[in-house]
C-alpha cells in the first residue's frame, strides 16, 4: 500500500489532508496520464487539491478560471494584432514579398499564449487547473477534447502543436450543469464531500497551528451539524478554517452560544441562514 | 476470459442497466488501473472503479448497491460502512422517482408490492370493504417516499440551476435571427456606408402561459411530491403559471403554491384545497370534468395545459370527450406521466386514451427525463 501512503503523506506535507479515495484516483491519474474531474460542494478544496498537488510535483500551477463566454481567445491563443500592424507598418517600405511578411506574422512571436496553450508548451511539465468548468459553454467544452485525450491543439496557422511533457490536469465543476459525455470520458473522477467532523478536525489543527484540540473537536462536530440544516450556503472548509483563525485572534479556549453568535457571520453568508442557524443555536453545543 | 473479467464485465452490465453510461474506454481505463493497484485494501479498490467507471455522483447510491452484491463480500474486513456514510449525503438526480423498475434496489420489492396491492386494493373498493392491510400498505409507501423526499429537497436547487443555464443556451441560439437591413444600414452610416456591424433582427418570442395539473394521490405520491416541486419552479421561467391540484376532483392551488414553501407544498394541497372528491380515490374523468367546468372558460389560444400524473383511472369512466374539448380551446395539451412507458395502457392505465387528445405524452421516471420534457415544451 505504499504508493498510496507515499501520495497521502506528501499532500499532507503540502498541509492537504488526503483521504484514501482522493489519493487513489491521485495515484491513478499520474500512471494512466488522465485529467482529473473533481466535482463537489463549494468550499471542499476542489481547487486546494490541485494545487497541493502541483506543489508536491514542485512544477507550476497554470490556471484558467472558466466564466459563462469564455473562448478560445481568452483560453487557448490569440493572435498579437497590433504587434502584426507594427510589424506591417515597419516593413512597409522594404519591397518585401507579400507572402514571406504574411508567413512572419503569423509566427509564434507574434502568438500570445493563453493558459491552455501555455500549459502544453512549457518546457517543464506543469499542473493545469480549469477551474469550474461548469461555467463555461458547451462549445468551450467541446474545444477541450484535443487538449484532454492528445495533449495537443491544433492552431490553424501553424498546425498542431504537441505537448512535450504532459501536463497533470485537473478540471473542477460545482455541477451547475451537466457536463458532456465526450469530456466525463476522458477523465478520471472524484467527488469531494464535506469532510466527516475527525477529519475536519485533522484539517483544522494542520492549517490553524495554535489552536486547542478542545476547541478544534468543538468546532468541527458543530460545523458537522450547521450542515446538516437545510442552509442556502452551508459552510466550506475554508470557512471553517476561517473561523477557528478568528476565534484564534479573539483568545477563546472553547465554544459557547455567545461566542458562536458573535462570530457566525463567519461562516454564514446570507441573512436567511442566519436566522436559521440562530434558531437552532441550542443544538449546535 | 479471467475470473475478475468477467466479473467486472457483469457489474458493468448491472450499471448500465440502471442508467449509467460506460463507455468501452472508460472500461478499458477500469482493466488498466486494476492492474496498477493493491487489491487488498477495499476501500482503494472501491475507489478505483468508482473513478474510472462512474461519471456522475448522482448515480452514487446506485452504484454503492450494485458493488455491494458483486464485490462486497470478497472482502473479509468490512469498511463499506464507512464509504456508505460518506455518500449518504450525496444526492440523487439521476435516480428514478416515479414508478420505474431499477434492479437491486428497494424500489423494486416496492413497487412490485404496490402493484399486487393495487390489485388488491380495486378489487376491495369493488366489494366495498376496508381491512387493516390498506393501512399497513400506505404507511410503508410513505416511508419510502419520505426517504426520496428529504433526497429530493436537496436536489431543488440544483435542478433549478441547470434548467435556467439550459435556458440561457437556448435563448442565445434564439437570438440569432435574420439581418435587420434598415438598422445595419443606419448605424452603419458613420463609416461611410461600409458595413462594418451586423444587426440582426431580435425575435420576440411569446411566453406561454401554464395551467398545471398535478395528480396528488397515492398512487402518485412520489411523483406527486416532484410534479409540484417541477409546478414550483415553473413559477420562474414562465410568464404566468396556474397550477391545480386532483384526485376526485380539481381545484386551483396557485395561491399555496406562491406561499408555502415546496417541501410542505403537498400537505398544505391537501390540507387545504378540495380535491379529494367523492371517493378519494383518482378519478381522471371527474377531475378533467370539474377542472373543464370552472376553468374552462379561462381558456384560450395562449394556454398550455400540463397534466402531471399516471392516468391510472381506478377503472372509473376516462370521459376524454372533456379532455378533447380542452385540446380544442386551448394552444397544446402535455401529458406528464411517470410510469415507465412499457406499462402504458396496463391495467387501469388510461394514458393510450388520454394521449388521443394530447400535443405530446412524456415518459418522466427520472428528472433528468422531467426537464427535458419542460425543456421541449417552452
Amino acid at each position: 500500500m505504499n504508493y498510496i501512503e507515499e501520495i497521502k503523506s506528501e499532500m499532507i506535507k503540502q498541509q492537504y489532508i488526503c483521504d484514501d479515495a482522493s489519493a487513489t484516483v491521485l495515484f491513478l491519474a499520474q500512471q494512466l496520464k488522465k485529467p482529473i474531474l473533481v466535482e463537489g460542494p463549494a468550499g471542499v478544496g476542489k481547487t486546494t487539491i490541485a494545487q497541493a498537488f502541483a506543489q508536491t510535483k514542485g512544477c507550476s500551477l497554470i490556471r484558467l478560471q472558466c466564466y459563462e463566454g469564455i473562448d478560445e481567445s481568452r483560453a487557448l491563443y490569440e493572435w498579437n494584432y497590433k504587434k502584426q500592424l507594427l510589424h506591417i507598418q515597419a516593413v512597409a517600405n522594404q519591397n518585401l514579398d507579400v507572402a514571406e511578411v504574411e508567413k512572419e506574422v503569423f509566427t509564434q512571436e507574434f502568438l500570445l499564449t493563453r493558459p491552455l496553450l501555455q500549459a502544453i508548451t512549457t518546457p517543464e511539465r506543469s499542473c493545469l487547473l480549469i477551474d469550474e468548468i461548469d461555467k463555461a459553454d458547451f462549445e468551450f467544452e467541446a474545444l477541450l477534447l484535443e487538449l484532454l485525450s492528445e495533449f495537443q491543439v491544433t492552431l490553424p496557422e501553424l498546425g498542431t502543436i504537441k505537448s512535450q511533457e504532459i501536463p497533470w490536469v485537473f478540471l473542477t465543476s460545482n455541477a451547475s450543469r451537466e457536463l458532456s459525455e465526450a469530456l466525463k470520458r476522458r477523465c478520471l473522477y472524484l467527488y469531494l464531500d464535506f469532510p466527516q467532523p475527525d477529519v475536519e478536525k485533522q484539517i483544522i489543527e494542520l492549517k490553524v497551528p495554535g489552536i486547542g484540540q478542545h476547541l478544534a473537536y468543538q468546532l468541527s462536530e458543530s460545523l458537522n451539524k450547521i450542515r446538516k440544516m437545510n442552509l442556502r450556503k452551508k459552510p466550506g472548509i475554508a470557512e471553517s478554517i476561517d473561523w477557528a483563525n478568528a476565534l484564534l485572534a479573539m483568545g477563546k479556549e472553547s465554544l459557547d452560544d455567545q461566542v458562536i453568535l458573535d462570530t457566525l457571520n463567519v461562516i454564514i453568508k446570507y441573512r436567511e441562514d442566519m436566522q436559521k442557524v440562530t434558531a437552532s443555536m441550542s443544538k449546535l453545543n | 476470459m479471467s475470473d475478475i473479467t468477467v466479473k467486472i464485465s457483469l457489474f458493468v452490465n448491472d450499471l448500465r442497466y440502471t442508467g449509467v453510461s460506460v463507455s468501452p474506454s472508460e472500461l478499458e481505463d477500469c482493466f488498466k488501473s486494476l492492474q496498477l493497484i493493491d487489491w487488498t485494501n477495499e476501500q482503494v479498490f472501491y475507489s478505483t472503479l468508482l473513478c474510472t467507471l462512474l461519471k456522475e455522483y448522482t448515480f452514487v447510491d446506485d452504484f454503492d448497491q450494485i458493488y455491494k452484491k458483486h464485490f462486497h463480500f470478497i472482502f473479509s474486513d468490512n469498511d463499506l460502512q464507512s464509504i456508505e456514510a460518506k455518500h449518504k449525503k450525496s444526492l440523487a438526480l439521476g435516480n428514478s422517482f416515479g414508478n420505474k423498475k431499477s434492479p437491486n434496489n428497494r424500489k423494486v420489492e416496492s413497487h412490485d408490492k404496490r402493484e399486487n396491492e393495487k390489485e388488491r386494493i380495486t378489487s376491495k373498493l369493488l366489494s366495498k370493504r376496508k381491512d387493516y392491510f390498506e393501512l399497513d400498505f400506505y404507511t410503508a409507501t410513505y416511508q419510502s417516499a419520505l426517504h426520496d423526499i428529504n433526497q429530493m429537497e436537496n436536489l431543488i436547487p440544483l435542478l433549478a440551476k441547470r434548467m435556467a443555464s439550459k435556458m440561457v443556451l437556448k435563448k442565445r441560439l434564439n437570438q440569432l435571427g435574420t439581418i435587420d437591413y434598415r438598422q445595419t444600414l443606419r448605424k452603419n452610416m458613420n463609416t461611410g456606408g461600409i458595413l462594418l456591424d451586423l444587426y440582426t433582427k431580435k425575435k420576440n418570442r411569446e411566453r406561454p402561459v401554464i395551467f398545471a395539473l398535478c395528480d396528488v394521490s397515492w398512487s402518485c405520491l412520489h411523483f406527486s411530491y416532484f410534479s409540484l416541486s417541477i409546478v414550483y419552479l415553473l413559477e420562474k421561467f414562465f410568464r404566468e403559471v396556474r397550477s391545480f391540484a386532483f384526485i376526485g376532483e380539481t381545484d386551483e392551488i396557485t395561491s399555496i403554491v406562491k406561499t408555502a414553501s415546496y417541501d410542505k407544498l403537498r400537505g398544505k394541497v391537501l390540507s387545504e384545497a378540495n380535491v379529494s372528491g367523492a371517493s378519494s380515490y383518482t378519478n381522471y374523468g371527474e377531475s378533467l370534468a370539474t377542472f373543464y367546468d370552472k376553468y374552462g372558460s379561462q381558456l384560450n389560444h395562449k394556454t398550455n395545459v400540463l397534466i402531471f400524473g399516471d392516468a391510472r383511472n381506478n377503472w372509473y369512466e376516462t370521459n376524454s370527450k372533456v379532455l378533447e374539448e380542452i385540446k380544442k380551446r386551448v394552444r397544446r395539451v402535455y401529458w406528464l406521466n411517470p410510469d415507465p412507458k412499457d406499462e402504458w395502457g396496463s391495467g387501469d392505465s388510461d394514458i393510450l386514451i388520454y394521449s388521443r387528445y394530447c400535443s405530446d405524452v412524456f415518459e418522466c421516471c427520472t428528472l433528468n427525463q422531467l426537464t427535458d420534457a419542460i425543456l421541449k415544451i417552452r
